[in-house]
């Protein structure tokens, strides 16, 4: 595929699509482990809980704040994937230049959510740990869990804004690959 | 009308303390402002956010008032919650009127960015049951108990239950699928939660004994919104709220407490009062409850032992009165 | 601004917004931005507004299972479930004169039952029964539509995503909407193959029979499916039954899944990395609308436009029952070009609470709640299946090569039809959504 002068333009494109592509990549299946873990805690303590009068301490609670981590690493795999999903059929009998800003401006609105929630979401994390706020059983500090969230969010941002500039071959490419450093 | 204010609270607008309480207040301030001064109600978190976050959103301005409990937001009001610590409280007037003025005096920097309106100190918990009222403290080893915020949670740990954390609205629902084998609550929230159908056996401390644990709500304004206020309109909020409007709300609860556990017993319910001796043992087990809170303030910064000692003779004082 | 007009300008908005491409939830919360901030008069306070919103709803205890109920899905999916549900299905029915069909609607139901999704379910029984109908002689507009209407059923037999979100928006039980669920399901298969018998009854040539599987072969394969059958009655039974909350159940069902796909030497290492990115994929695609809808709620509420269309619909005489079939119609039409769970986070919080404000049939508001959560749930369901934009219908037609989209929307028609049929049962008879909910 290298050689041609078309693919020679892309490639300080495809760097950057290598990095997002990967962090998003590891982080989504980061978030599902997470998610994996939590399903076992779960069942554990609801068994425990049926046949021994024990439970996992809190466990309501470590699914809760466990449960907003793995969800926010989640969502920059998805504007990877173009998962977000908009309705073209209105817009589908315009021009293709037309077509392609549209879709531009889509990624770009959605990178500026990602950004917006990671900012807001770090700045909740920041005031909680300044309010004490901690878990009602287990009394961890909610503020680092929250903080926690931002990476994903921000991840997710920089995604959106990276496919609202970037060429659609390269957008395209980080969708259709499924394994690290492929692109 | 000049001035709308935006009230937010949790409760679905037909419960009794959002028509009550909250309404009843919005009244009262209008009336008294000759209809220059009124409130949009927003129930059920319509504003979005969860109920633990409604305090920063009168901070933050999104809305002008909020009506919460406090403890939703275990560690952020730390101070306030010796209220509600095992066998602390008096009646719920005064301990409404202790409370008021403990936070308003004594942990003010609690609510930097908002005023406490007033206080409302729910009946004391109770435990509610299906069909078996439980008659010693060893038979709730294992129990599955809904559990009424942190220190409730850790009060309920000491004699071997397990706290179960629920939102209210999903209390009745659990009792009747069995998830939980009962639930600690004040009387006054069987009906309002629709739960006479599910319990018809309660364990209950003795009249005059102090409440195991109660859940406390407060009423609060933003200090913006506050400040915005011209000052004969602020003079019409402050002589709506404070000390003695503390003790009308809970005289509220109190009243409905004592309602549904009337009606309560007209259904054939069995109440089961806890005698001295098992009174004893209980007050005796939750004494780690109060030491772990002071250990909790003392590590906060705060000198917990006097807090505690505050909060004490304010009940004490109003109990005097 | 008259807070009714202010609330429709919002709602219009958005409307084109998304028409013009915007993804549905930043189209949403984009308009509830600008009219939280026209309402309130500062972006200081939308900003405050905006620290909340995400950790409130990440952290929603019942939020949790969609994540969970989505990768149940995936670990079906890649763990071989659907291969051996359609060779259990078919070595019974496979004999019969569009026997393959009937099998699919059968596999497609079975899949159904620990897979939230119906673009999941048709994709997945898509891969196997196609080629297996095709090779069979079946007509390509049978397949197909077989395919794509059974697919449909990935939301209508519980796990349900769009009942979860459902649930979540209206504060109504999970478990019982589940509960309420099952009956209708239960009307939908039965429909579905009454349908595959009349085509075939009417052109033979369509779905011809097959040879009679041995009974060793029912009996090996009904073994497949076993491990799988026993989770989901357990999980549903612990539902009804109230062993486990919903959150709970949907835990378990993930953790035994996942290790019966794992076990069955099915799920390898790269399938679970597929599983996990699936995963992610599909939640976010429902998370990212959900804050949309937490923002567009919040704006509405503050123009207090929902009491003021109630009081109007109330207040104008027309029939409750009108106005339920105004909103169906509704629904069908934004089904024609909408994603179902997009329909449902847009349209639910305005809708619902006119809905339990109406006499219907003398119903109690939570019988009003489920009832109208199950009818919602089956006309977006259409949706997934009508043209133009049908994405079941889309997703079966690239996996069919030679058939062309026409004749696939062609072979999906009497399905539709079906559907309608149900839908008009539904409304007319309340009973069958909440008989089931009443034994809880
Ligand atoms: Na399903
Ligand atoms: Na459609």
């Amino acid at each position: 595929m290298a050689g041609n002068t078309a693919q020679g333009g892309l490639r300080p494109w495809l760097g950057a699509a290598r990095i997002l592509h990967g962090s998003a990549l590891v982080a989504a299946a980061a978030g599902g482990l997470m998610f994996c873990g939590l399903a076992t805690l779960l069942t554990i303590s609801i068994v425990a809980r049926k046949t021994m009068g024990w439970q996992v301490r809190g466990d309501v609670e470590i699914v809760q704040m466990g449960g907003a981590v793995a969800a926010s690493l989640l969502f920059a795999w998805c504007q990877v994937r173009h998962g977000n999903v908009a309705v073209d059929f209105a817009t589908r009998s315009l021009p293709r230049a037309v077509q392609q800003v549209l879709n531009r401006i889509g990624y770009l609105s959605l990178g500026c959510l990602g950004l917006l929630l990671a900012a807001r979401t770090a700045a909740l994390g920041l005031g909680s740990l300044e309010s004490h706020a901690i878990s009602t059983l287990l009394a961890w500090r909610e503020g680092y869990w929250q903080l926690a969230m931002a990476p994903g969010l921000g991840l997710f941002g920089v995604v959106g804004l990276f496919q609202a500039v970037a060429p659609q071959q390269v957008t395209d490419r980080m969708a259709q690959t499924f394994r690290l450093g492929r692109i | 009308q000049d001035v709308t204010l935006r009230v937010h609270h949790f409760l679905p607008s037909t419960a009794f303390p959002a028509t009550d309480m909250v309404e009843h207040w919005c009244e009262t301030i209008k009336t008294r402002s000759d209809g220059r001064m009124a409130c949009q109600i927003y129930p059920a978190m319509q504003l979005g956010g969860t109920p633990a976050q409604l305090i920063d959103q009168a901070r933050d301005g999104i809305v002008d008032a909020v009506f919460t409990v406090p403890s939703y937001q275990p560690g952020g009001y730390l101070r306030s919650e010796v209220f509600e610590l095992p066998f602390i409280a008096g009646t719920e007037p005064v301990t409404a009127m202790a409370m008021y003025e403990y936070v308003t005096e004594h942990v003010p920097d609690e609510y930097s960015g908002v005023r406490p309106l007033w206080v409302a100190v729910g009946d004391p918990s109770v435990l509610h049951f299906k069909a078996e009222a439980l008659q010693t403290m060893d038979e709730m080893r294992g129990l599955k108990i809904r559990s009424p915020g942190r220190y409730g949670a850790i009060a309920l740990e000491q004699v071997g239950a397990l706290p179960v954390q629920l939102p209210a609205n999903a209390i009745t629902e659990s009792l009747s699928r069995g998830v939980i084998d009962g639930v600690m609550i004040p009387w006054s929230a069987v009906r309002m939660l629709n739960m006479q159908e599910e319990t018809s056996a309660h364990t209950v401390f003795a009249d005059g004994s102090r409440p195991f644990t109660n859940s406390i709500a407060m009423f609060v304004i933003g200090e913006r919104a506050y400040d915005r206020l011209p000052a004969d309109l602020q003079a019409v909020i402050d002589e709506a709220s404070g000390v003695e409007a503390s003790r009308q709300m809970s005289e509220i609860y109190r009243r409905k407490g004592v309602e549904d556990r009337e009606a309560a017993m007209e259904r054939g319910a069995r109440v089961h009062v806890i005698d001295d001796a098992q009174y004893a043992e209980w007050v005796k087990r939750m004494e780690v409850v109060r030491q772990r809170w002071i250990e909790e303030v003392d590590r906060s910064g705060a000198d917990g032992a006097a807090l505690y000692e505050t909060a004490t003779a304010l009940i004490a004082k109003y109990e005097n009165q | 601004m008259e807070p009714m007009t202010l609330g429709l300008l919002i709602l219009g908005l958005t409307v084109l917004l998304i028409l013009l491409r915007m993804p549905v939830g930043t189209a949403m919360f984009l308009c509830g931005a600008a009219g939280f901030v026209y309402v309130v008069g500062s972006v200081e306070v939308l900003l405050a507004w905006t620290k909340n919103v995400t950790y409130a709803r990440l952290s929603n205890f019942d939020l949790i299972v969609i994540p969970m109920f989505i990768m149940m899905g995936q670990f079906a999916t890649h763990g071989g479930l659907s291969r051996a549900l359609f060779r259990f299905v078919n070595a019974v029915l496979g004999r019969f004169r569009g026997g393959v069909a009937v099998a699919t609607i059968g596999a497609c139901a079975g899949f159904a039952s620990v897979c939230g999704s119906s673009l999941a379910t048709a994709a997945t029984m898509g891969q196997v029964a196609l080629p297996e109908m095709r090779q069979r002689g079946y007509s390509p507009g049978l397949a197909t539509g077989a395919v794509a209407a059974g697919g449909t059923l990935g939301i209508l037999i519980p796990p349900s995503v769009p009942l979860v979100i459902y649930a979540i928006l209206t504060g109504e039980s999970i478990g019982k909407l589940f509960i309420a669920a099952i009956v209708p399901a239960i009307i939908a298969v039965i429909g579905y193959m009454l349908v595959v018998m009349l085509v075939v009854s009417r052109n033979p040539q369509a779905g011809p029979a097959g040879v009679p599987a041995a009974l060793v072969e029912i009996l090996r394969s009904f073994i497949g499916v076993l491990p799988v059958a026993v989770v989901f009655l357990v999980v549903i039974l612990s539902i009804y039954r109230g062993w486990a909350s919903p959150t709970e159940a949907s835990a378990v069902e993930v953790f035994a899944c996942g290790l019966i796909a794992a076990l069955s030497g099915e799920l390898k290492p790269a399938g679970f990395l597929q599983c996990l990115l699936g995963t992610a994929e599909a939640t976010v695609m429902i998370f990212v609308i959900l804050l949309g809808a937490d923002m567009l709620n919040a704006a509405l509420a503050l123009t207090n436009m929902t009491h003021q269309i109630a009081d109007i619909i109330v207040s104008s005489g027309v029939t409750p029952i009108m106005i339920i079939l105004g909103m169906l119609l509704i629904y069908i039409v934004l089904g024609c070009v909408m994603e179902s769970m997009a329909i449902i986070m847009l349209t639910v919080p305005l809708f619902f609470p006119i809905v339990v404000q109406l006499d219907l049939f003398g119903l109690s508001p939570q019988e009003k709640s489920l009832w109208f959560g199950i009818l919602a749930l089956t006309v977006v369901e259409i949706g997934l299946i009508t043209p133009p934009v049908g994405m079941n219908v889309f997703v079966v037609n690239k996996m069919a090569r030679d058939v062309s989209l026409m004749e696939t929307y062609r072979g999906v028609l009497p399905f539709l039809i079906s559907d309608l049929l149900r839908i008009a049962l539904l409304v007319a008879v309340p009973a069958l959504s909440l008989i089931l909910v009443k034994t809880m």
